[in-house]
């Protein structure tokens, strides 16, 4: 008999386990309960076949409504049945569901509905998904509360909403409700991941072995037009360089695993914990502690004067290894408008410095921004072929394209109001990839995907390597095609 | 006309090392090393195509080596340390192509010391020192490294999972094809 269970649901990234799940049960553990992970998305993707998968990874996003096949959709519902019952072998007193995003809402409702006839246990859900109104237009937390499917909503941090649950509380700030939600100042007292009920080596991983997920910030310092972080996180916080550190330490001397992923909007937020960091790590390893880690995470190539080859060097030395960084378009002009203050000579002295240090990149390309113009468009062919003589290094290890959504409360999304924009119907639902500027009127949807499949068979064609995102990517691209086609969208 | 860069870091007993630089069979420069580091730009008109690049070792004597109680404690010898075309770098798999033949004339051949060593840059014995290459440089390079990656992939795809890669650099199957020729199908569509 468990107290607490942890559940996460597809649609996750299952390269490495999940790190929220792991912080709760560590959190509920400290304060003398049992707690117990359940890794959902990995259980569905283990008992699945390849085309029933791909299959449910199109049913999961919200705002394909995708339909399965009778006998895909039978499978489906057995395999969550036995989910369930597992779930309910272990006797707990609290379910708790990790709603990762928007596109997890599909199996939560699947999930939900078996579960909540079969239990009395409180159910209680989280995570960033609840914060969602793409799903019968209202807050998802609410719906699922409106629909009897669960007994608390948490939203915020769940270290202090949850907490106040665990506590016994059946109301305050983010139970319940969406009001008067505070931000950890101090994110340093975040509890470490409990790993201990994930099998890591099940996970996908990549070739350089299993890796963990580490977080050191909330919130971002950049206010990108097209990003809805900054509307999420008020306030950029951080750990401490030193803590994250010893985290890492922590870990390995643990599981053995000295490779690590950051779950953050961007990593080198703050270029002093970033620093401070990688001195820490540095010595680590000169001290025979630690092997050098392989750390990789989201990253914001900085204006040329904020860092010198110095930092890169000591970056390399501390196991720096795989950055992903935002390109967005290799025009200038079109980056300065999506508020990113960095040009071309920024990233080409990025490149040099990670090609000395043996730092690698993946780059993300947004196509058809609805400031995009043709030059703009053909700017990012050129950029492609600057950076090509970088592959040679392997400083460029992936590239990914995707187009450009207007999710709903971004400077984007405002900006589109005041100019103009027109809409799908579908607003409310999905990505926002449904929009028309009559200012551009060649912007159609066939335009941005049109660009974004040049961009890819460009970059293929130069020899730059590309995830299985791009075939995910391109599939979601034509799904979106055919619904704007069939239903007749007037700007398709 | 392009830029062949050459990185040297030697060692002396007595002398330095003494070089002899070809492309193709071309003589192109010939230097005795006078420092610890040495870098050489040989400005070349590379034609299209493959080359090789051959650096042969002369002029060693065996007081070269010092060797006491059967062990060598100083040598005369040379490691090359990057090779670059117009500022595009030789990676580390693609100078592990390699290989080195000894010319021991007027030297005892140690024994057991291969016919041809592969994989290394560092040179102590005379002898040339080999590397295909091919112009254009990055074109070349990222060819033989389609080539690499796939034998490599070939090692590195154990992660897969009914029938699933999560490979470092996905590649497109029929399905995706089928993929791309719809979208381009309704891209081109005047409906």
């Amino acid at each position: 008999m468990i107290d607490v269970v942890i559940i996460s649901l597809p649609r996750l990234d299952l390269t490495r386990p999940l790190s929220a799940p792991a912080m709760l049960k560590n959190m509920i553990q400290a304060r003398g309960q049992t707690a117990k992970v359940f890794d959902y998305a990995m259980e569905v993707y283990k008992n699945s076949s390849r085309k029933d998968w791909d299959q449910y990874e199109l049913y999961w996003q919200i705002d394909l409504k995708h339909q399965l096949a009778d006998d895909v959709w039978q499978r489906l519902n057995r395999c969550f049945d036995d989910l369930v019952s597992g779930v309910l072998s272990e006797q707990p007193s609290m379910i708790c569901l990790s709603v990762f995003s928007h596109n997890s809402i599909m199996a939560t409702n699947l999930f939900l509905k078996k579960l909540r006839p079969q239990t009395k246990a409180k159910i209680v859900i989280g995570g960033a998904g609840i914060n969602s109104n793409k799903y019968e237009d209202q807050y998802y937390g609410k719906v699922l509360l409106d629909m009897g499917l669960i007994d608390f909503y948490c939203a915020g941090e769940a270290e202090t909403t949850f907490n106040l649950l665990l506590d016994g509380a059946t109301e305050g700030a983010g139970i319940n409700n969406y009001e008067n939600l505070k931000q950890m100042t101090n994110i340093d007292e975040m509890p470490v991941p409990d790993y201990s009920d994930y099998n890591i080596s099940e996970y996908h991983h990549l070739a350089h072995g299993p890796s963990l997920w580490i977080n050191g910030s909330r919130g971002c310092v950049r206010n990108c037009d097209f990003c809805d972080v900054p509307s999420t996180w008020k306030k950029f916080t951080f750990r401490a360089g030193e803590c994250l550190a010893d985290e890492m330490l922590e870990h390995y001397e643990k599981s053995g695993v000295s490779n690590f992923q950051f779950t953050d909007n961007l990593m080198n937020g703050s270029i002093s914990a970033f620093n401070n960091m990688a001195d820490r790590i540095v010595k680590y390893i000169d001290e025979g502690r630690m092997p050098r880690p392989s750390i990789g995470g989201f990253f914001i190539i900085r204006p040329k004067n904020q860092v010198t080859p110095k930092h890169y060097k000591q970056w390399g030395r501390a196991g720096i290894h795989q950055l992903i960084t935002g390109l967005e378009t290799g025009s200038d002009s079109l980056r300065h408008r999506m508020g990113k203050r960095i040009g071309n000579t920024d990233i080409l002295y990025h490149l040099e410095q990670c090609k000395e240090n043996g730092i690698k990149n993946m780059f993300l390309f947004i196509t058809g921004h609805p400031t995009e113009t043709l030059h703009d468009h053909q700017q990012t062919l050129w950029l492609l072929k600057e950076m090509r003589r970088y592959l040679v290094s392997d400083s460029i290890a992936q590239i990914l394209a995707l187009t450009v959504s207007v999710p709903n409360n971004t400077p984007l999304w405002h900006w589109c109001k005041r100019n103009g924009i027109k809409f799908g119907k579908t607003v409310a639902e999905g990505d926002n990839r449904w929009w028309y500027n009559p200012a551009l009127p060649d912007l159609t949807l066939r335009e941005r995907v049109r660009r974004q499949l040049e961009v890819y068979e460009t970059a293929m064609d130069m020899g730059y390597p590309v995830t299985s995102d791009v075939s995910s990517g391109l599939r979601y691209s034509l799904a979106l095609l055919e619904e704007a086609r069939d239903s007749a969208w007037e700007y398709y | 006309m392009h830029d062949l860069i050459l990185k040297f870091k030697c060692e002396k007993v007595i002398d330095w090392p003494k070089v002899k630089i070809f492309v193709d069979k071309e003589l192109l420069r010939t230097i005795h090393f006078t420092q610890e580091s040495t870098i050489v730009i040989i400005p070349f008109d590379f034609s299209s195509g493959l080359h090789r690049l051959e650096i042969e070792h002369f002029g060693k004597s065996p007081r070269g080596t010092l060797v006491e109680d059967g062990k060598v404690v100083g040598d005369t010898r040379f490691t090359i340390e990057s090779i670059s075309i117009d500022q595009v770098e030789f990676p580390r798999w693609l100078m592990w192509h390699c290989q080195f033949v000894a010319n021991w004339s007027g030297f005892a051949k140690p024994k057991d010391f291969p016919d041809v060593i592969h994989k290394s840059s560092t040179v102590g014995p005379n002898g040339s020192w080999i590397l295909d290459f091919g112009t254009p440089f990055i074109e070349w390079a990222l060819d033989s490294k389609k080539i690499y990656n796939d034998d490599f992939q070939q090692v590195i795809s154990t992660e897969e999972h009914h029938g699933m890669t999560f490979d470092i650099n996905y590649k497109l199957n029929s399905d995706d094809r089928t993929v791309i020729n719809k979208i381009k199908q309704m891209i081109n569509k005047n409906d």
